[in-house]
């Protein structure tokens, strides 16, 4: 099945790279792609080949990346926190980044000013929600919850208020593009930084895949069973937040995939983390590569992501449960 | 010499063993028993008397503020938690599970406390749970989800999950709870055979007959501080029961049994 899914992926980029204002062939572009390591024939024109490698390639790698972190790191958060409900939000990430970019906008720092912002951002919002959740005096999962709730909700407010003593005329439009989410602007250098973040950390999340089962068991259930919860909660919130953070300041915050993409993986390979982490992955980068395909071809003008994960992921959201008759 | 005196330490051992929630209001304190190999204990006690805590400090689920728990002669406290759970399995109350996961994979967990950070179970671990599932006759259940099963069903494969973990200590809490009759007297079968096996078992009731019926050791606590423990047959008496669950209830013997049984009089 992952094979499955991964030849998917890499069928969905060719077929993406091709499709556009300026239409090539699939195996024209896979052509051109394995142009640049092996000696091939050459039946297309530099324009083609710089649409495939300049323009396209990094916006298409940028979706599969960034769709596979947001999937890979809401699979584990639905995991460790024992909730299907439970998207990679959850304590705040996005909500945080969101504000770093609009106060980065608002300060006109430039592309890489808005990522750090962004990035920090996001981070200082889990690491709020942590901190809160200490004040309960209780080490559970549910008390992160509710801080990350709170956290997400402070955060909220100041992104309000950003917009609202914001520009209108440019920073306002700039942000609210932002809290959308587009790969648009992606270039080979964000592709740079996103890659060794997102072999890292997920790397990390796949190789403990299975413990994850473990702990969503619940704290005590998974004690006696010899893990080490704070540990390992820990380790895996600290990855799946660097992924989130990294995946949503290159981007922008899209809505939806952590949340929606998990419960597809389980239609396809049940609930066993063992392959649930890796199809959510695949189904993931797989998703926002077709949405992304769509967003930029649906209209003249680029459509937000957010926008079309919304719709989509709403309708496949209803598909599911009806499918499922989940218990809620 | 040495292996000699290992094999002779008892395997459960608890030495002034104290607990409170609040300072003011300790749960039970002082408390002292020993469980052998192949012992069954049976706790009993009213409702909100402290078994499960007393059960949670054994598991080291909770820190007790004074005495010791003596695993084979090893202080709990020193011991890391995935070596304590190749000693001590743990057998919580129905707990409702937040996703599907078919029952081999479940049983499978309880593999965790061998398997080295990052490694996933093998394929050895999986023919394992396939013979635990057979073992107890739930071998047809394996592919199906946790969440399509019934309760004995459920409780049979928790009870597998913690065969896995190859411990020779089992807890378990009210592991006859929300189980139909015939269930209910099939899990006491096999807690018996688990014990002819040389497990150790510390479980809680609320059906003294339990303690009659596996003719194991009984443990009391009343909830106002005060312990004792025996063998069933020993300590078990009609003014113990009334002082317990604050009802008359009637110690009999069953001729046709050949045991004694505790019954409540007419009431109405």
């Amino acid at each position: 099945m992952l094979v499955v899914l991964a030849v998917l992926c890499v069928l969905a980029v060719l077929f993406s790279l091709g499709v556009g204002r300026f239409f090539i062939p699939p195996d024209t572009v896979f052509g051109i792609i394995i142009g640049q390591w092996f000696p091939v024939e050459q039946t297309w024109d530099a324009l083609a080949q710089n649409v495939v490698l300049n323009t396209r390639m990094p916006r298409v790698l940028g979706a599969l990346l960034v769709g596979a972190a947001l999937s890979l790191s809401g699979a584990t958060y639905q995991g460790i926190f024992k909730n299907p409900l439970v998207s990679p939000d959850l304590l705040g990430v996005s909500s945080g980044a969101c504000v770093g970019a609009s106060l980065a906008i608002m300060a006109h720092t430039g592309a890489l000013g808005i990522q750090v912002a962004a990035f920090s951002c996001g981070i200082v919002a889990v690491l709020l929600s942590v901190a809160i959740s200490k004040l309960f005096r209780q080490d559970s999962a549910l008390a992160l919850v509710l801080s990350g709730i709170v956290v997400g909700g402070l955060f909220s407010a100041v992104l309000s208020l950003c917009q609202y003593v914001a520009n209108v005329y440019e920073e306002l439009a700039q942000i609210v593009f932002w809290t959308m989410g587009s790969v648009k602007f992606v270039d080979a250098v964000d592709l740079w930084t996103l890659l060794p973040v997102i072999v890292v950390f997920g790397g990390i999340l796949i190789a403990l895949r299975w413990r994850v089962n473990l702990l969503s068991l619940g704290e005590s259930e998974a004690s006696t069973l010899g893990v080490n919860v704070k540990l390992l909660r820990g380790l895996t919130i600290v990855c799946s937040t660097a992924l989130t953070a990294c995946a949503v300041s290159i981007t922008g915050s899209i809505g939806w995939i952590g949340l929606i993409i998990p419960h597809v993986g389980r239609l396809v390979v049940g609930s066993d983390n063992n392959f649930l982490l890796p199809a959510s992955a695949l189904l993931g980068g797989l998703f926002l590569v077709v949405v992304d395909t769509l967003a930029r071809n649906l209209s003249s003008s680029e459509i937000p992501l957010s926008i079309i994960t919304g719709i989509l992921g709403a309708a496949l959201f209803v598909a599911i449960i009806a499918r499922r008759r989940m218990q809620l | 010499m040495t292996r000699a005196r290992q094999t002779e330490h008892t395997r459960l051992n608890v030495a002034g063993l104290g607990y409170s929630y609040t300072p003011q209001n300790p749960v039970f304190s002082a408390l002292d028993f020993s469980v052998e190999k192949g012992e069954i204990l049976v706790l009993l006690g009213p409702n909100g008397s402290g078994k499960t805590t007393l059960l949670n400090c054994i598991a080291g689920l909770l820190r007790p503020q004074e005495g010791v728990v003596e695993l084979d002669g090893v202080d709990l406290r020193s011991l890391r938690r995935d070596l304590l759970a190749q000693k001590l399995g743990y057998l919580p109350q129905a707990q409702q599970l937040s996703f599907d996961f078919a029952v081999l994979d479940y049983v499978v967990m309880g593999r965790s406390p061998y398997l080295r950070f990052g490694t996933v179970p093998s394929k050895a671990d999986y023919a394992r749970a396939w013979e635990l599932l057979e073992r107890l006759g739930i071998a047809h259940l394996g592919v199906k989800s946790c969440g399509r099963i019934s309760g004995g069903e459920r409780q049979q494969a928790q009870i597998a999950r913690i065969l896995m973990q190859d411990t020779r200590l089992i807890l378990m809490d009210e592991p006859t709870n929300h189980l139909d009759y015939g269930n209910q007297i099939r899990t006491l079968r096999l807690i018996a055979s688990l014990a002819d096996e040389g497990y150790s078992i510390v479980m809680t009731s609320h059906v003294p007959d339990h303690a009659i019926l596996l003719q194991s050791s009984l443990g009391v606590i009343d909830g106002k501080g005060s312990f004792c423990t025996g063998a069933a047959g020993d300590i078990l008496t009609e003014s113990l029961l009334e002082e317990l669950y604050g009802e008359h209830i009637n110690l009999l013997y069953l001729e046709n049994c050949g045991r004694m049984t505790c019954v409540p009089t007419c009431i109405r």
